[in-house]
């Protein structure tokens, strides 16, 4: 066998055909589709702000800092397989760290203040860490959704974030002499983010540091037998996790110019989460894909009612359990495997209810 | 944070590279282990005999770091390991495969032992570089190469195979090649002939002779049920019974001693050897 062949691999999630395959490839970086990634996202943008009218280019914006959210609770969800009920306090973190600083002249806001929101944001994951680095299934989402719902109970408390009634007229800083603030320029602006940080997560992904985050999930006490600091891996990448969840947060919050304590309450990040599971959370396309289906059918759909987003998440679930263990991006895969006649190929229960209620340990 | 081969991949053969002191650990009213102490000796291959229950694992888990002891402590090239997690005691020497194989499941074959490469070189945080292109040569560099641990230990053809997907057999001889890889000073391997073929496990102690002959200061731990196993390669054999060392000798005295058989066999057994060895 030629060395070449052998340092070939396979994703996660095997198959190489359709939507999983193009992903699988994507995430091995072998058809230099990155390129193909942002190229989707671009024309997508360019024909949304061209062609279709102002109620679809808002539905838009919301999908790319969910995206976006997903992709970076992914890591937590995905790549170090631990649910986490907590991700809200991180979104909503960075959505409130961007409206106290969106009167303040901070030099190349628009970038800077996104970035500051993702640090603060990871700072906020420490505390969650050293809680919870330790534990597992139901016992970690448990303490990540008490921790978040803390949190939420003192921003709705606290007059200097706006209380209750959260804050408004959050507009995205200039970008140099550009402003960002029509929906045309802030679905450029938005778009970028995304690319930026799909990319810079299918690097990650496939790095050592990505790869060690995947063995602890598969096995941490095998991972910390071959080595692997677990626990200083974990808070890493939770607060990775964290920092480009702070970014979305930043940029749903320009998108909607206006934050609210209801950021913070847990069924956000219940719907983070399902939006992982949704698309299929063993790869770094699966969680946006989610996000923006997910988005998509909330709001075409359902018109953003309350009770709606309720069904959508139980529909969900019962999708992915019954017909979809891998997400929508295993479909190709599981269409293939019912025209071949094997109907039950992947129908497994899904792998995250069995990690649910797993050890509580490593 | 090079790792290397630790703290006992600088000794000579025959240099005490791991001692175990007096330890004690109880589960409940159950003393697993009753103060067991040994010395490891780089080059040694010391083999742990004893029925289900006597301590064995238990005794392993310690070791390696997995258990807390209640009492005593380890030892590792003279220093004192015994609070030390087990990712640091394999950066002091330490290697360990469990007697049902851990592997990562969903990554492939060379991706397992791509994590095991990255830790042993100090890679595990680079968010950088590419695990599929930068970390073989990187690895290869350092003299740690995941594809010659794969030729060796007769996984090659599987490297790109998903690691659930293979057989019980194939899934040891991953965590084998991964602890390999690491070129551990010290490796601890409990039952690693268990729940494999006979054929399968022929090979398994050939491969750990060939590695044996290749790096003969490498000490071994290892537990088995398989006599033929401890003498094709241990140099000393110690029987454990109820949490202690009841015995300790070269593998042909433990193995015809009264104690030996009579824990395995039964008394009524000793009757049926030839009339020199009852």
């Amino acid at each position: 066998m030629r060395p070449s062949s052998l340092l070939r691999r396979q994703p996660d999630a095997p198959g190489d055909g359709g939507l999983a395959g193009l992903a699988g490839r994507w995430a091995r970086g072998q058809t230099g589709a990155d390129v193909i990634v942002a190229a989707v996202l671009v024309i997508a943008n360019l024909v949304i702000v061209t062609w279709f009218g102002t109620g679809f280019i808002f539905v838009w914006l919301l999908i790319m800092p969910y995206i976006i959210a997903a992709s970076g609770t992914n890591i937590t969800v995905g790549w170090t397989g631990r649910l986490s009920f907590g991700h809200a306090l991180f979104f909503a973190g960075g959505a409130y760290v961007a409206a106290k600083l969106a009167t303040t002249n901070v030099p190349a806001g628009a970038v800077v203040v996104p970035l500051i929101c993702g640090i603060v944001a990871a700072a906020l994951s420490v505390p969650l860490s050293v809680v919870a680095h330790k534990r597992r299934g139901v016992y970690f989402s448990v303490l990540t959704l008490i921790v978040a719902q803390i949190v939420y109970s003192v921003v709705q408390n606290w007059s200097w974030v706006g209380g209750g009634s959260g804050l408004s007229n959050v507009y995205v800083q200039n970008l140099g002499p550009i402003s960002l603030v029509s929906s045309d320029a802030f679905a450029w602006y938005s778009v970028i983010w995304t690319i930026v940080i799909l990319i810079g997560l299918r690097a990650l992904y496939r790095s050592p540091f990505g790869l060690s985050c995947r063995a602890v999930r598969e096995d941490g006490l095998q991972a910390e037998t071959l080595g692997v600091p677990t626990s200083r891996l974990f808070t890493v990448s939770l607060a990775i996790s964290a920092f480009i969840t702070g970014i979305a947060g930043a940029i749903l919050a320009y998108s909607e110019t206006t934050v609210s304590p209801t950021q913070f309450y847990w069924s956000v990040s219940g719907t983070l989460v399902v939006m992982c599971l949704l698309g299929g959370r063993f790869s770094v396309l699966g969680p946006a894909i989610g996000a923006a289906v997910y988005i998509f059918i909330q709001d075409q759909l359902f018109q953003n009612s309350a009770s709606a987003a309720d069904a959508l998440t139980g529909g969900s679930f019962l999708l992915i359990v019954l017909v979809l263990p891998g997400g929508l991006i295993s479909i190709g895969e599981r269409i293939r495997a019912m025209r071949a006649g094997d109907s039950a190929a992947g129908l497994q229960p899904p792998d995250f209810l069995r990690e649910l209620f797993a050890d509580s340990k490593r | 944070m090079s790792g290397g081969t630790g703290s006992t991949g600088s000794a000579s053969i025959g240099e005490a590279v791991m001692e175990v002191r007096e330890v004690r650990k109880a589960f409940g009213s159950v003393q697993a282990v009753a103060g067991v102490s040994l010395t490891v000796a780089a080059g040694q291959v010391v083999g742990l005999l004893g029925p289900n229950g006597a301590g064995k694992s238990t005794l392993f888990g310690i070791m390696a770091g997995a258990v807390p002891p209640d009492g005593g402590s380890i030892l590792v090239g003279g220093h004192d390991v015994t609070s030390w997690d087990p990712w640091k005691r394999r950066r002091a020497g330490i290697g360990r495969t469990f007697q049902v194989p851990r592997t990562f499941e969903r990554l492939t074959v060379s991706d397992h032992i791509a994590v095991a490469v990255a830790a042993e070189i100090g890679s595990t945080f680079n968010g950088w570089r590419s695990a599929d292109r930068w970390l073989p040569r990187r690895a290869l560099a350092k003299d740690r190469g995941i594809m010659p641990v794969l030729e060796m230990t007769g996984l090659a053809h599987l490297s790109s195979r998903v690691v659930g997907s293979l057989s019980f057999g194939e899934r040891k001889r991953v965590e084998i090649a991964a602890v390999l890889s690491q070129r551990p000073g010290i490796l601890l391997m409990d039952e690693p002939t268990a729940g494999i073929s006979a054929a399968e496990a022929t090979d398994l102690v050939e491969l750990l002779e060939s590695i044996k002959a290749e790096r003969p200061e490498l000490a071994i731990v290892l537990t088995s049920h398989d006599m033929d196993v401890f003498f094709r390669l241990a140099d000393e054999v110690l029987l454990m019974l109820s949490g202690t060392i009841a015995l300790r000798g070269a593998p042909e005295y433990v193995r015809t001693h009264e104690a030996t058989i009579d824990s395995y066999l039964g008394s009524s057994a000793r009757n049926q050897l030839p009339e020199g060895q009852r």
